[in-house]
């Protein structure tokens, strides 16, 4: 992996994630919907992440940044320069979700709100547009938080692998995590009609175009990358890699893919690589689901989480957004960065997720659907929503919406 | 390559993705949903048989196949083009 071009030190600080205080069990989903459960060993979950009623992108993604905030000092606090939300579940045209994000976080008002979108790879970009901003101010920080919510496709094979969740990440010069290689990335995009959201209940989905267009990206962000790095090959030059995960079992085949066309590994050591530099993504991202946006750093939290020898390691990271854009990047994964992934309480917050039926599922998903992109007025409970799920931490809730303006409160952890 | 030997490759290709499949079902108006084949299924026949012609095909030139036909199609378009 080579160094960076801009010769200063920038990288994650802190991570936390935010998948919800609610499962349902994929077996589950695909008994009540009459699906093929044949299908469930290439699909590769075992549970989904269900959001509360009142738990949209905004309330999603100040849940999930909040332990990094709280965990700053006044002077951190007030170099926090910008606040970037990336969703492809936007709940306005105009105002960024960050600006709601940015008052449930009491950040300081010097600061930049923006939202950048492009599918899956949202997140991502928004990471290395933090990136480039902490580059040419080294002292300050910026909070990047990625957060989705599912698409309606009830009854579909995509059903099951969608999941709801935030991951927020603190970046800056002083990082704790990961450090990144600016400059580096290998890049790969062009318009394809694969998915489309152009309605909050409308998803323009074509599966195999999607599946071929992140393989072609694959493909197409690796050569790029190994043009910028001489040398860099995908089986040797990368400890670990986090992928785009769409649903774990597509991420086994771009391995697959990507070993066959970008090295000369042979076909009998894929199945030992795959455990060893892949399987540990796959680990958060088979509890929860797609989180969209979110869903390449939550592979990325997953690798360095269960990663076996984590300290140092190399991580090649791959991400796809449909429509489409992709990047692929290094970075080193930094001595006790699984700890401090660790220390936020995430995987036992997921074991700790209650357990809906498939009625109490689809009672949550038809209530979101009031809150949506689009809609005028919506009164929520607090009550209820207090009382939904596990609850094990304070989790920031819609409560009305109002011509068109939503509010906001915390709920106290139960 | 003729067009029959294209739809041979991809016949050939399904058949060695999912051995379970019945090569005589392998028709052109069918599709591989038909056929039972998943998502993953799909793109691993896709993927094998540019790799047996020994081409690339961009992916966009996949976005209106609909069945095993138009498949062939665009593979055949696809081999011819590349010459």
């Amino acid at each position: 992996m080579s160094e960076g071009v801009t010769g200063m030190t920038v990288g994650i600080e802190a991570i936390s994630a935010y998948c919800g205080s609610a499962y349902l069990d994929v077996e589950d989903l695909f008994a009540a919907r009459g699906l093929d459960r044949a299908r469930i060993a290439n699909l590769g979950m075992r549970h989904k992440s269900v959001a509360a009623p009142g738990e949209d992108v905004v309330a999603m993604a100040a849940t999930a940044a909040r332990p990094l905030v709280e965990a700053l000092t006044e002077e951190e606090t007030a170099s926090v320069r910008a606040v970037i939300v990336a969703t492809e579940s936007a709940v306005d045209l105009s105002k960024a979700a960050s600006t709601h994000v940015h008052r449930l976080l009491e950040l300081p008002r010097n600061c930049r709100l923006v939202e950048v979108k492009e599918a899956c790879y949202g997140g991502i970009a928004a990471l290395q547009m933090a990136a480039a901003l902490v580059s040419v101010e080294p002292d300050s920080r910026v909070l990047v938080v990625a957060s989705d919510l599912p698409g309606p496709n009830k009854g579909t094979y995509a059903e099951p692998a969608q999941g709801a969740g935030a991951v927020a990440v603190l970046v800056g010069a002083r990082p704790r995590v990961v450090e990144l290689t600016p400059g580096t990335s290998g890049l790969y995009g062009y318009e394809i009609a694969d998915f489309a959201r152009p309605r909050a209940d409308v998803d323009v989905v074509d599966t195999d175009l999607s599946l071929m267009a992140y393989l072609e990206c694959l493909r197409g962000a690796f050569a790029d990358y190994a043009s910028r790095s001489p040398g860099a090959d995908f089986a040797r030059s990368f400890d670990l890699l986090a992928m785009h995960t769409p649903f774990p079992g597509m991420v086994r085949g771009a391995h697959r893919t990507g070993l066959r066309r970008l090295s000369d590994l042979g076909r009998d050591r894929e199945q030992e690589d795959f455990t060893r530099r892949v399987e540990p993504s796959l680990r958060f991202p088979s509890e929860v689901g797609n989180i969209y946006a979110a869903t390449t750093l939550l592979a990325m939290a997953s690798a360095i989480a269960y990663g076996a020898d984590p300290a140092g390691a190399r991580l090649g990271v791959f991400s796809y957004g449909s429509g489409c854009s992709s990047e692929f990047f290094g970075c080193r994964v930094l001595p006790g960065a699984a700890e401090v992934v660790a220390s936020g309480g995430f995987a036992d917050e997921l074991a700790a997720r209650r357990r809906l039926t498939v009625a109490e599922y689809d009672d949550a998903t038809e209530a979101a659907t009031t809150t949506t992109f689009g809609a005028c007025d919506a009164k929520l409970e607090p009550d209820v929503l207090a009382s939904w799920g596990a609850g094990r931490r304070p989790r920031a809730v819609l409560t009305t919406i109002q011509d068109y303006r939503r509010e906001y409160t915390w709920l106290p952890a139960r | 390559m003729g067009r029959d030997q294209v739809f041979a490759v991809v016949r050939d290709t399904i058949t060695a993705v999912r051995p379970d499949v019945d090569a005589a079902q392998i028709r052109e108006d069918r599709s591989m949903t038909d056929l039972g084949c998943d998502s993953l299924d799909r793109i691993d026949v896709v993927a094998g048989a540019m790799d047996r012609i020994g081409m690339e095909l961009s992916t966009d030139r996949l976005a209106d196949v609909r069945d095993i036909g138009g498949l062939v199609d665009a593979l055949w378009d696809g081999a011819n083009a590349s010459r």
